[in-house]
């Protein structure tokens, strides 16, 4: 299992530096951002809900982060 | 117009006061300065808890492209959760955690304590500045408090963008101080559950237990990792890896263990004594996180997908997918699935055998133990006017225990022993920009 | 494990802050006036003429609010020799035929939905503009439109409009 894990990580970081320093040729060009910049496209456009349900979720179960903060600053786990 | 050409930063001076003169109301404040998000939550658990959670998120936009924001967090909670001890033959008594007064529980129910409500207050502010047009640097703060928990921390974030902003790396970490000061103060780890001081008994109960400490605390460091990329006009892709360290006090101080008589016993699996659970006092969690938004003619498609492991044993894997179907004059439908699983945490146990060693580390929350998940939700959307957005929503969540009953420990067998979770959640946001 | 994680998370912050010091040049968009000036109406003549290029979308946000300043700008100096040309990138002609329909635009508006023109100009922002002076030389280009940076905006304009006196 533990193999797996540093598998999963080690796969990530790979996918990470060759997203930043191989990708320069995907994507658009500035003035092509129409539809991209829809509040709906935003990866963060509805905090104040994701804050709620990272709390709720938090509290009722055992894993936590991933999105963002791993959570904390709430006696409820 | 007519200048005197006496020198350029002559001409520049004159040229600048006559612009503000000129132009001066041409640029009106910008509609957008200020972004205000408010959500309100209601949640609604059958025959267990009740909560309400109201956040409220502010942000102004500064000259410079800097940005102050801010986070308001209230959420009260009321009724009856279970308290980690198995349902028996028998009528059970605890003790409340005060250490006042006692409850009891009827033969074959899941013990809850109802006793259990608590309000909380959250604030979080920061700051975002720009080192160039494609990097930023963030600064935060964090201050929570309930009666029992106490939460400070701070936050730092950078950000920059490459490849034409297709792509964004940002790294992010926050570290928080919390101290627990639980009712009765904090029990000792596996020891029995505390005599109840009956009310008017002595009248001297002074929330301290023998051995107990009164409060504790618990350190949190967080990093967040993630890449954002643009693949297409319509594709976005996030990747995140996210790292928790939390040490010091880690156990549930309101959590106990059934420790139940062992099959040569006169009743076997019927409780003889409580014990305090005793978690381990550090944890270290990972999760690596994908998320991916694609736009299809109006409908917007998001599906994520976490893989999460501890060093507890927990393992899980969240499925989180919504659709945005549009409908007429800017209004939206917004179905939402998440599935989860969780493998159970390696000391968890349901019950502790009387007479076995005791382990180092047990505890029976029943959100160490393994379950699988499922939350449905629809919500609607509708503008209110130019930059406001209300959306309103339902959602249902139910657990399922993944625990496979013990074979012959008397009773215990045909009692359920994960409590079955079914909440109802409803929910009401408005956006706002102004 | 934890050793390794911490190295990873470590390298990564490093990495981070390498790359964020490596900014990139501004790359100067080539003389493109004369292209431009082929795209733009017949009674519409650059020659002579300080001329403001600002390319925009509806669905910018900084964009839009460039908007009423432009129309201020053009109202008070168009008669000086000030032309301002709107490029609009929009592929979504009904998006920009709605915004142009609320904020009416006094000077002229180019639409180049293909992005032709924003490709020759190398955009790298939105909106970005393009300010050339009387004799058709490209004098400075400015990424962005914020408040507080409209009135030096203004003063380069004026600076150009008051040097050379149209002949």
């Amino acid at each position: 299992m533990k193999r797996f894990k540093c598998l999963a990580l080690a796969v990530g970081i790979l996918a990470l530096t060759q997203l930043v320093f191989g990708c320069s040729a995907i994507g658009v060009q500035v003035w092509e951002r129409d539809i991209l910049s829809k509040p709906e496209m935003q990866p963060d456009n509805r905090a104040v809900d994701q804050a709620i349900d990272d709390h709720i979720y938090f509290s009722k179960e055992a894993s936590s982060g991933g999105r963002s903060f791993g959570g904390g600053g709430c006696g409820c786990n | 117009m007519r200048v005197q050409l006496g020198g350029n930063s002559l001409l520049r001076k004159n040229l600048a006061a006559a612009t503000a003169i000129l132009l001066g109301s041409g640029v009106s404040h910008a509609a957008g300065d200020y972004k205000l998000d408010s959500s309100l939550l209601l949640y609604s658990e059958t025959d267990r808890v009740q909560a309400a959670e109201y956040v409220l998120g502010i942000s102004h936009s500064l000259p410079g492209d800097r940005i102050l924001h801010g986070k308001l967090t209230f959420d009260a909670l009321t009724g009856p959760s279970p308290n980690g001890a198995l349902p028996s033959n028998r009528v059970q008594t605890f003790t409340r955690p005060s250490g006042s007064g006692s409850y009891t529980v009827e033969p074959g129910k899941t013990p809850f304590d109802d006793t259990f409500h608590d309000t909380r207050f959250a604030l979080d502010g920061g700051y975002t500045i720009p080192i160039d047009h494609l990097t930023s640097f963030d600064f935060g703060g964090h201050l929570s408090g309930e009666h029992d928990y106490t939460s400070i921390g701070a936050s730092l974030s950078l950000s920059r963008d490459f490849n034409r902003k297709n792509t964004n790396l940002a790294l992010s970490t926050a570290f928080s101080h919390d101290l627990v000061n639980p009712e009765g103060g904090a029990p000792d780890a596996l020891s029995s559950m505390r005599e109840a001081t009956g009310e008017g008994e002595d009248g001297e109960f002074d929330g301290e237990r023998e051995g107990g400490g009164s409060s504790d605390s618990k350190e949190v460091l967080d990093v967040v990792l993630g890449v954002t990329q643009v693949l297409d006009r319509v594709t976005l892709l996030r990747l995140n890896y996210s790292f928790n360290r939390s040490s010091g006090y880690l156990n549930d101080p309101y959590k106990i263990i059934s420790l139940v008589e062992g099959r040569g016993g006169t009743s076997p699996g019927e409780p003889v004594d409580y014990l305090y659970e005793s978690r381990p006092d550090s944890r270290t969690k990972h999760a690596l996180y994908a998320e991916a938004r694609r736009y299809l003619s109006g409908h917007t498609l998001r599906l994520a997908y976490r893989y999460f492991w501890d060093n507890w044993g927990i393992e899980s894997h969240t499925v989180d997918f919504w659709y945005r179907l549009p409908l007429r004059n800017g209004h939206a439908l917004q179905p939402h699935v998440r599935w989860y699983r969780q493998s159970e945490a390696d000391f968890y146990a349901s019950y502790l055998v009387d007479g076995a060693p005791l382990p180092e580390h047990a505890s029976a929350d029943y959100r160490l133990a393994p379950f699988h998940a499922i939350t449905l939700g629809l919500e609607y959307q509708l503008p209110l006017r130019d930059e406001a957005t209300l959306r309103i929503g339902g959602e249902y969540y139910a657990q399922t225990g993944d625990i496979s009953p013990p074979s012959s420990l008397g009773p215990l067998s045909q009692y359920e022993l994960f409590p079955k979770l079914k909440a109802i959640m409803v929910r009401a946001g408005v956006s706002y920009a102004f | 494990m934890s050793h390794r994680i911490y190295s990873l998370v470590l390298t990564a912050t490093l990495l981070l802050i390498v790359l964020a010091t490596t900014g990139s040049a501004f790359a100067a968009p080539p003389e493109t006036l004369k292209e431009l000036s082929e795209a733009v109406p017949d009674s519409v003549s650059l020659e002579g003429q300080v001329v403001y290029v600002d390319f925009w979308a509806s669905w910018c946000v900084p964009c839009r609010s460039s908007f009423p300043w432009m129309k201020t700008l053009y109202d008070k100096y168009e008669k000086q020799g000030l032309e301002i040309i709107a490029v609009c990138v929009d592929k979504d002609h009904e998006a920009a035929a709605r915004f142009l329909a609320e904020n009416p635009a006094p000077f002229p508006v180019v639409f180049d939905s293909t992005g032709h023109l924003a490709e020759l100009y190398e955009l790298e922002a939105m909106p970005t503009s393009f300010l050339y002076n009387r004799s058709g030389e490209l004098v400075s280009q400015h990424r962005g439109f914020r408040k507080e940076e409209s009135d030096d905006l203004a003063t380069g304009i004026l600076e150009l409009l008051a040097k050379e006196k149209p002949q």
